[in-house]
């Protein structure tokens, strides 16, 4: 097994709102080892991006890391005081958002935000500096680093945009990146291209990995192992293709199923999930997605079911996962 | 439609994209710029007070305080185009102690555009920092602090808050420890101190909406500190609003340097000031001396006006898309 890099145990982050208290992570545990990619995926709202940035300690009010751990590399991060927090944020965790036309500063030349990064968290001079960020342009397959260190952001396409958050996120060689949906805005071309540049990255600098998205091919691609977020609970993980092979939760079940299939033949209408993701600040009374489920039975709308595991590497929150395996 | 207006339609459409490539940040907003006529002329007719303001001393016939004769059987106030005893020639008349009304005139304009320029500048910069502060930490008690202080200036009127704290300063010199406050930078401090708040709230509505984008998001990822982010990331961006305000409220400085020399809180004679000037003439009213209030009044009216337009077109071409939503 790989060393850990990362171990959450039943982080729970609550945000305090007028209209009550939201549950957006709800008691999770998982775990990243080393040159490991970890998807998350669920729906809009499930909790994926609040669990990053509860890892990277930026919670902001209404909302609060209520209890749990985050061990990285051993060492609680929630222990640590907002100065320390600071060093490792960009220098041992990084972090690259969904939108890249909007996730560099407009006014600035690309090859600025990169060294901004560099002066953060080192004490390289500006020549250094600059040699650093051609360099780094360069890894992430941007042709001629030279030239584009002196464009503006609203002068590279979206792709490119998307690299250069990457160069600033590895900029600082981290142990870990979380890639928060970094595909969603680009075209599925980019995409390929910039998940190959990730495990390339990965192999290279073995850099553990956490890919939030909402989009299971993706998933598919890239990842090692797979965490199922519903209503800011997990509810199953497992290792990838296990998961697509034989998914453990009704959920997972919906979502697989609800994909486009083009070998299946004589199917009329793409199957979906009904009803809606419930609000988390009232959630049901027991399992999360009971009032969704197919297989609902009596027992799911009285208890709540843990993460069990089920099988070696295998875990999922439902009462019935036994007999999904058979 | 003939196909002409099909080609220059076209060719309007494609400029902007084709020239965005050469152009640097400048020359976008003067090419936005002197698009609008009327800011142009705003931007002409200030340029025309700065220069007034700057070369005072050589543009002004005499020395402003100087004192000349009426020729025997006149007296000041002299109307425009007349001699004094001595010879001189008025072109714009004379005051009532017998001083050439266009050299008060333009060593006016030097001491209110002193003013005006310097109260702002102090104001942007105490406004700016202010506002910066209670932005980024926005619903902290340092932005309670700040913003409370802030309504509670806002509250007063701001010529009246203006007063108050001058009669609290006094006229004339005034000593703080071992610095000396002359009389001006008393003035420019108070206008200043009235003026603060309103560059605090724009400020802090711009960091606001600054603060929403993601790219501030990416730099709290990437390790930045919140002093970093704001002088850093954030601070860049608010600059195209914060010069809209600057030279409109340029204009509220003005009229309120000149209020305060109106109201004999300002400048005190015999220093040429466009206030003092105006307030001397309420005496001449009745006596048919429409020259007297007429100059100052014209030269307060087109600096205010200048400055306004500019104001106005700087706003068009700095954010295009603002000018497009209040255009309708």
């Amino acid at each position: 097994m790989k060393s850990q890099l990362l171990k959450v145990r039943d982080l729970v982050t609550r945000f305090y709102t007028e209209e009550g208290v939201v549950r957006a992570v709800d008691g999770n545990s998982f775990h990243l080892g080393a040159e490991e990619t970890l998807g998350i995926v669920g729906e809009s709202g499930s909790g994926k991006t609040v669990t990053g940035l509860s890892i990277m300690g930026l919670i902001e009010n209404p909302g609060r890391v209520e209890s749990g751990s985050i061990l990285f590399q051993g060492e609680e991060l929630l222990e640590k005081t907002p100065q320390e927090m600071l060093r490792l944020r960009g220098k041992e965790i990084a972090m690259v958002f969904q939108d890249p036309m909007n996730s560099l500063n407009p006014t600035l030349k690309v090859g600025e935000q990169i060294a901004r990064v560099l002066h953060f968290h080192t004490p390289l001079s500006r020549r250094e500096a600059k040699r650093r960020v051609v360099e780094l342009l360069r890894q992430v397959e941007i042709p001629e680093p030279e030239k584009r260190i002196g464009n503006y952001p609203y002068q590279l396409s979206g792709g490119m945009r998307q690299r250069v958050l990457i160069a600033m996120a590895i900029s600082c060689n981290p142990a870990m990146l979380i890639l928060d949906e970094p595909t969603t805005a680009l075209d599925v071309t980019i995409e390929a291209q910039l998940f190959e540049l990730v495990d390339k990255l990965k192999a290279e600098f073995g850099i553990g990995i956490i890919l939030i998205t909402h989009d299971l091919a993706v998933i598919a691609n890239s990842c090692d192992r797979v965490i199922v977020m519903y209503a800011g609970r997990i509810v199953e993980e497992a290792p990838v293709v296990e998961l697509y092979d034989n998914p453990l939760h009704p959920y997972t079940r919906g979502l697989l199923e609800s994909i486009p299939q083009l070998d299946k033949e004589g199917q009329k209408r793409l199957p979906s999930i009904p009803g809606e993701v419930p609000e988390l600040i009232t959630l049901p009374k027991g399992c999360n997605f009971s009032p969704r489920c197919k297989y609902v039975m009596d027992r799911c709308i009285q208890d709540d079911p843990p993460l069990m595991e089920i099988a070696p590497g295998r875990k999922s929150a439902c009462w019935k996962a036994g007999e999904f395996g058979e | 439609m003939s196909t002409a207006d099909i080609a220059t339609r076209t060719t309007d459409v494609m400029t902007p994209t084709v020239a965005r490539k050469h152009r640097g940040v400048l020359e976008e907003v003067w090419h936005n710029f002197k698009k609008n006529r009327l800011s142009l002329a705003g931007g002409v007719i200030v340029m025309v007070f700065i220069v007034i303001a700057v070369f005072a001393p050589l543009l002004s016939p005499y020395n402003p305080v100087e004192q000349f004769d009426a020729p025997p059987g006149e007296h000041h106030p002299l109307p425009p185009l007349s001699r004094s005893k001595e010879g001189t020639f008025f072109l714009f008349g004379s005051d009532k102690f017998g001083r050439d009304i266009l050299s008060r005139a333009f060593y006016g304009t030097r001491t209110l555009l002193q003013i005006a320029i310097s109260s702002i500048t102090i104001a942007f910069v105490l406004g700016v920092f202010m506002g910066a502060v209670a932005g980024y930490w926005k619903g902290s008690w340092v932005d309670e602090l700040i913003m409370r202080a802030v309504d509670v200036m806002l509250s007063f009127p701001t010529l009246v808050l203006a007063i108050a704290l001058l009669g609290a300063f006094g006229i004339g010199k005034t000593h703080i420890g071992p610095i000396t406050l002359s009389n001006m930078f008393k003035i420019a401090i108070v206008i200043a101190i009235t003026y603060s708040p309103r560059f605090a709230r724009v400020m802090r509505g711009v960091v606001l909406q600054e603060m929403s984008e993601d790219y501030v998001d990416a730099a709290k990822v990437a390790g930045g500190s919140g002093w970093q982010i704001l002088a850093r990331e954030i601070l860049i961006n608010t600059i195209p609003p914060l010069i809209v305000q600057g030279s409109l409220m340029m204009a509220t400085t003005v009229l309120t340097s000149a209020s305060l020399s109106f109201l004999g809180l300002g400048l005190q004679p015999p220093r040429p000031s466009l206030g003092i000037m105006l307030n001397e003439s309420r005496d001449f009213l009745f006596l048919k001396a429409w020259w007297y209030p007429l100059v100052p009044g014209v030269f307060i009216l087109l600096i205010i006006l200048g400055f306004n337009l500019l104001g106005d077109g700087l706003r068009d071409s700095l954010d295009p898309r603002q000018a497009r939503r209040t255009r309708g």
